[in-house]
């Protein structure tokens, strides 16, 4: 029994002391021997089960095979120079633990290159070198045997380690992992706080080694949490980032916001935002609030969908908190450690949808003067036009916008943005990023409600230089925190071209005018922009001056200026002039410098057609007075005859004046174009639009218009029955006549004697025109010249007494070809001589008993040879009471014949004829000169033949 | 029973991840990223297997003192993750099989629905049973209209959550 003993105890010392010779010759690299030593101290200690020293010893036979196999060593360079880096507390603890001391092989040691594969490797490894299964077999018999050794609790550690990283070269994980599984459950008591952390983070090395990233970044982790644990009195919050920041790749989380802006974020939402609060907190207590700020930044720009409201609100407030003492800015951070933090824009608060670059107002928006031929074509193609054009793919967002800015005016650009936090943002500081041009951004400050929809915002800013001007992105401030936020790196933003050109500067021009400003906007059409609208009231025939006070109220001065009027499509005929004007007395005060004002004037002139209105016209027309070619010899008389049933029109059908249906509205533009300093030079000008708005209420028309022959066949009476429409009393008056006084919707007939017109003396080129104009249109062309000429003559002028105003009254609507044909001087002129005096309306003296001369002489003026014809001179006597005494045998005598007879006379040509008649009694006598039916061409129209009616008065010889 | 379930996209990122004990769910967070180190691994050393042999049960994944992990892949890489109470020793591996089995014919169903997009969150929009912090956002539904989604879109979700709620509670 004590002999049993005795061997036992003999056996143990044995093994024990192989086990430590193997040491000794394992450290003085006799590799071989340590082999074999190692051996029989396994064979000694496993017969007597002395637990700890065979596990020692297994651990021993293993780290020898191992130098055997890797003579490169197991740990990286940097795992190397790790553990030289952190010996301190490895000796301490050490230290604490003597007896573990042969055990725990310095794996630096190993590492170093002192070891140099000799010989008696290459023996060893043939003989007593253990294989590689065999190396992690012996492994693990040796941590089983440690860990029946409360105590023995880091030297199981350590084991682990090992066995770990000989698996790492053996690349196999799993195995490795099941040993570092084990390893986090080796219960080590009495451990000091750093020896914790470097507990962790070699743990987090290895699993680094074997490919476990998030396992590392875990550990990792742990590790920074351990220095800043409560127990600790003096917390290394500077380790405690540095560690965490190590993480970040395991948690595949870059702080670049870029990586970000892809789609949605997918990732570990949770874990990445715990370390990005853990980042933000240990920035913060190691003193470095810029950091804190750029982390606190990213995780609210990037995690923004993962975070509830109320985290939203909390992370707000505490950036808040920390930009007050140091805001965020767009520069760099540079770490510790050398790595540097990217800014972060804040590209969601608040979110832009759209980018719009705005074009200027439309009245002051830069136009490219026509002369200017081939500017638009470009240079690429050698056709003046080709409907391929150039496309460059991929260049949307760069694409130059086709119109222009100017240089020193306000240029606008519309964002659509929406706030996607629960509350209201505030967005201060908000301005425009450009580059090309010198641009002085007018920044802004907005706030977004709670969860706004898409909200419009416009950003400012005047471009000081000319050129091509690119809108890169926008800044902000929110939360204290500036960004810069490029349009290039926002996702889902629509945009249409961000790149205009800006041109030189152009005066502006602000226009004023003396009519009131109008409410009625007139119909946007063919792209025009009225800036300003003036009405105003006008009756018929009235005309009024619109003052224009031209400013400039621009910095450039105002150059040139041309001024057109467009007349808005309507349906109303209009005659004469609607607007006149004479620029010359304003562009004699230009160059207009800035804040100088002109005054140019415009004079309207309403001059419209009411007489079509139908009912007015049945109501007026009954009193039908058919027009007879008969010449009546009736002496001049003024037809200023009331209406039998001069009845007001009060017809309950509408027919009330003043009522907008009987309004007529007249709308126009006048168009400034005017151009001055730089931009003038490089050939641009601006338009601005005054929009005209006129409404004619009828004043007097004429409902009819007739004529009647005078006595003179160069003369003739016109009867115009004109008709007050308006609610006044008015008084009317042509040339030479006295005045007519109308009252409220009465009519009167009014008659005007005239002398006949000779159109034919009008400018006609009908070779020209009627080559190019259809037929149709040059009547009416010629009728309307016709009917000018004739207002001219007749200048019928109206006044409303009680609203002091006047105007003119027109015919030209109303004159028919029929009233025409009476007024024009008949191309056939028909001359009647007395004793060689032409005799026209005066009665000619002749004495009884003498023979009178009388002549009848035709001059054509027509176009066409006439004739011949014959003529018949009947004398009678008129009795002032409608009866012509045609039997005057007795009384009258023709030396000669009664008929005359002409030749056929040509164009421009002159025929005469004489006869003579011989009076027997005085008294008054008229001459009939009618044609005989046969000869009187029947083509021709009658008004063509019409002669005078002859009077004269036969006196006593005596007298 | 399973006191949290993933799914985890071919990307390793997370679809679907619900725990019971909603008290610590970053712990779960943690435990289920953790354990895919060990899913690649796995992944890595049967890569070289016929697909058709492949086991798509990858078994247990680390054991916790307190929890077991378990992996499943499919053949397109996405990843089911369960992690089950240790003290529960009545769960056999063949339990564990047809759960994952049982999940795995769900996602199917969810894939199939025309209106799940392959590689978002898996989520009923439910007011009570969406994860918190995880909002609506499809790519052709703006934020700024997530109110206006229609009360069936979120149908195939509800009933792959109905299915792990059953797994969760079935052997409690």
């Amino acid at each position: 029994m004590l002999l049993g003993l005795k061997r036992h105890y003999k056996k143990r010392c044995q093994g024990r002391m192989r086990k430590h010779v193997g040491d000794l010759c394992l450290q003085a690299g006799m590799l071989q021997d340590s082999l074999v030593h190692y051996h029989m101290s396994v064979e000694l200690l496993r017969s007597v089960n002395d637990f700890l020293w065979l596990g020692a010893a297994l651990e021993g036979l293993c780290s020898a095979s191992v130098i055997c196999h890797y003579p490169g060593g197991t740990g990286g360079k940097t795992g190397a120079r790790r553990f030289q880096g952190s010996s301190l507390p490895a000796e301490a603890a050490n230290r604490h633990r003597p007896g573990a001391q042969e055990v725990l092989i310095d794996p630096g040691a190993l590492t170093t290159n002192g070891i140099n594969p000799d010989t008696s490797a290459e023996i060893g490894r043939a003989k007593n070198c253990l294989s590689p299964e065999d190396i992690i077999d012996k492994y693990k018999e040796a941590i089983s045997y440690y860990s029946k050794y409360k105590n023995a609790g880091v030297i199981e550690l350590e084991a682990c380690v090992k066995a770990v990283r000989v698996l790492a070269i053996q690349k196999r994980s799993m195995d490795a992992s099941e040993f570092l599984q084990n390893a986090v459950y080796i219960n080590l008591r009495q451990l000091s706080e750093e020896e914790k952390i470097q507990r962790y983070s070699i743990l987090s090395e290895l699993y680094e080694l074997i490919g476990f990233h998030r396992k590392s970044a875990f550990f990792k982790r742990v590790a920074a949490m351990q220095c800043v644990a409560p127990s600790i009195s003096e917390p290394g919050w500077r380790a405690c980032y540095k560690l965490l920041l190590e993480t970040l790749p395991g948690y595949s989380l870059s702080l670049d916001p870029k990586d970000f802006s892809r789609g949605t974020h997918r990732g570990w939402a949770a874990v990445q935002m715990r370390l990005l609060h853990e980042l933000v907190y240990a920035s913060r207590r190691m003193g470095n609030p810029a950091l804190s700020v750029r982390h606190l930044s990213f995780l609210l720009q990037t995690m923004l969908d993962f975070l509830s409201d109320q985290e939203k609100k909390d992370v707000t407030q505490s950036l808040e908190n920390y930009t007050c003492k140091c805001p965020g800015t767009m520069e760099l951070l540079t770490l510790p450690g050398g790595p540097t933090l990217p800014p972060v824009p804040f590209t969601k608060l608040p979110i832009v949808r759209r980018v719009k670059l705005l074009n200027l107002p439309a009245s002051l928006r830069p136009q490219k003067m026509k002369s200017l031929l081939g500017q638009n074509v470009s240079t690429k193609s050698p056709f003046i036009y080709s409907p391929i054009i150039a496309h460059n793919r991929g260049e949307e967002r760069n694409k130059k916008i086709d119109f222009q800015w100017v240089q020193g005016d306000v240029c606008e650009v519309q964002l659509m943005v929406y706030n996607p936090m629960p509350f209201e943002l505030r967005v201060e500081n908000m301005g425009l990023l450009t580059s090309g041009v010198d641009f002085e951004s007018l920044p802004a400050a907005l706030s977004l409600p709670a969860e706004s929809g898409l909200y419009p915002v416009t950003l400012v800013g005047v471009p000081q230089t000319t050129g091509m001007i690119t809108v890169n992105g926008y800044h902000t401030t929110v939360f204290g925190v500036f960004s810069d936020c490029l349009l290039d790196n926002l996702p889902g933003v629509k945009t249409s071209g961000s790149t205009v050109e800006v041109i030189p500067a152009l005066p502006r021009l602000q226009i004023s005018t003396s009519l009131p400003r109008s409410a009625h906007s007139l119909q946007p059409s063919s792209g025009d922009e009225i800036s300003t609208n003036v009405s105003v009231q006008l009756y018929n025939g009235e005309a009024q001056q619109l003052v224009i006070q031209l400013e400039n109220i621009g910095t450039e001065p105002l150059e040139t200026l041309e001024v057109t009027s467009r007349l808005l499509t309507t349906k109303e005929k209009l005659y004469g002039d609607f607007l006149s004007w004479n620029l010359e007395e304003t562009l004699a005060q230009f160059p207009l410098q800035p804040g100088k004002v002109a005054t140019f004037v415009v004079n309207i002139k309403v001059k419209l057609d009411f007489s079509c209105q139908e009912n007015l016209l049945q109501d007026l027309s009954d009193d039908g007075i058919s027009v007879s070619g008969f010449p009546l010899c009736s002496p001049f008389r003024q037809v200023v005859r009331p209406r039998v049933e001069s009845k007001p029109v009060n017809a309950p059908e509408g027919g009330k004046p003043g009522d907008p249906s009987h309004m007529k509205t007249l709308e126009a533009i006048l168009n400034f174009k005017y151009s001055g300093g730089p931009g003038h030079a490089e050939g641009y000008y601006r338009n601005l639009s005054l929009g005209l708005h006129v409404e004619a209420e009828p004043s007097v028309f004429f409902t009819r218009v007739t004529t009647l022959p005078a006595t003179s066949t160069r003369q003739c009476h016109l009867l115009l029955d004109i008709f007050n429409s308006t609610e006044h009393e008015l008084t009317v008056s042509a040339r030479g006549n006295e005045e007519l006084i109308l009252h409220a919707g009465e009519c009167q007939r009014m008659a005007i004697q005239v002398d006949k017109f000779s159109f034919e003396s009008f400018p006609e080129s009908p070779g020209e025109k009627g080559q190019l104009a259809n037929p149709k249109q040059l009547e009416e062309e010629r009728q309307e010249a016709r009917g000018l000429e004739i207002d001219s003559k007749l200048d019928v002028h109206w006044r409303i007494p009680s609203l002091k105003r006047t105007g003119e009254a027109s015919v030209e609507g109303l004159l028919s070809q029929l009233v025409l044909e009476h007024l024009q001087l008949a191309p056939l002129q028909w001359d009647v001589l007395v004793d060689g005096q032409p005799c026209d309306c005066e009665a000619a003296a002749c004495r009884v008993g003498d023979p009178v001369r009388l002549e009848v002489r035709l001059t054509n003026q027509s176009p066409r040879s006439v004739g011949p014809f014959a003529l018949t001179v009947a004398p009678f006597q008129d009795h002032q009471n409608g009866v012509h005494n045609y039997d005057l045998h007795d009384a009258v005598s023709f030396v000669g014949s009664s008929t005359f007879y002409l030749d056929a006379v040509q164009p421009s040509g002159q025929s005469a004829c004489l006869g003579a008649l011989l009076f027997l009694y005085t008294g008054d006598f008229f001459l009939h000169i009618h044609f005989h039916q046969d000869s009187a061409s029947k083509e021709l129209p009658p008004s063509w033949f019409c002669l005078p009616s002859v009077h004269v008065r036969a006196l006593d010889a005596q007298a | 029973m399973a006191v949290c379930v993933a799914v985890i996209a071919k990307e390793n990122y997370p679809l679907y991840i619900r725990s019971a004990p909603t008290e610590n769910e970053l712990k779960f967070h943690y435990m289920v990223h953790t354990s895919l180190d060990v899913v690649d691994e796995k992944i890595s050393a049967m890569g070289k297997a016929l697909v058709d042999q492949r086991e798509l049960y990858l078994g247990l994944l680390y054991p916790t003192e307190d929890y077991k992990v378990y992996g499943y892949v499919t053949n397109s890489k996405v990843k089911f993750v369960m992690v089950v109470d240790s003290s529960n020793t009545a769960l056999r591996d063949n339990e564990i099989r047809s759960m994952f089995r049982k999940l795995h014919n769900s996602y199917t169903d969810v894939m199939c629905n025309p209106f799940y997009n392959p590689g978002d969150r898996i989520q009923s929009s439910g007011s009570d049973a969406a994860e918190p912090g995880f909002p609506v956002i499809t790519t052709w539904i703006p934020t700024c209209e997530k109110t206006t989604l229609p009360s069936w879109f979120p149908a195939y979700a509800q009933a792959f959550d109905s299915m792990v709620t059953s797994m969760m509670i079935q052997v409690c």
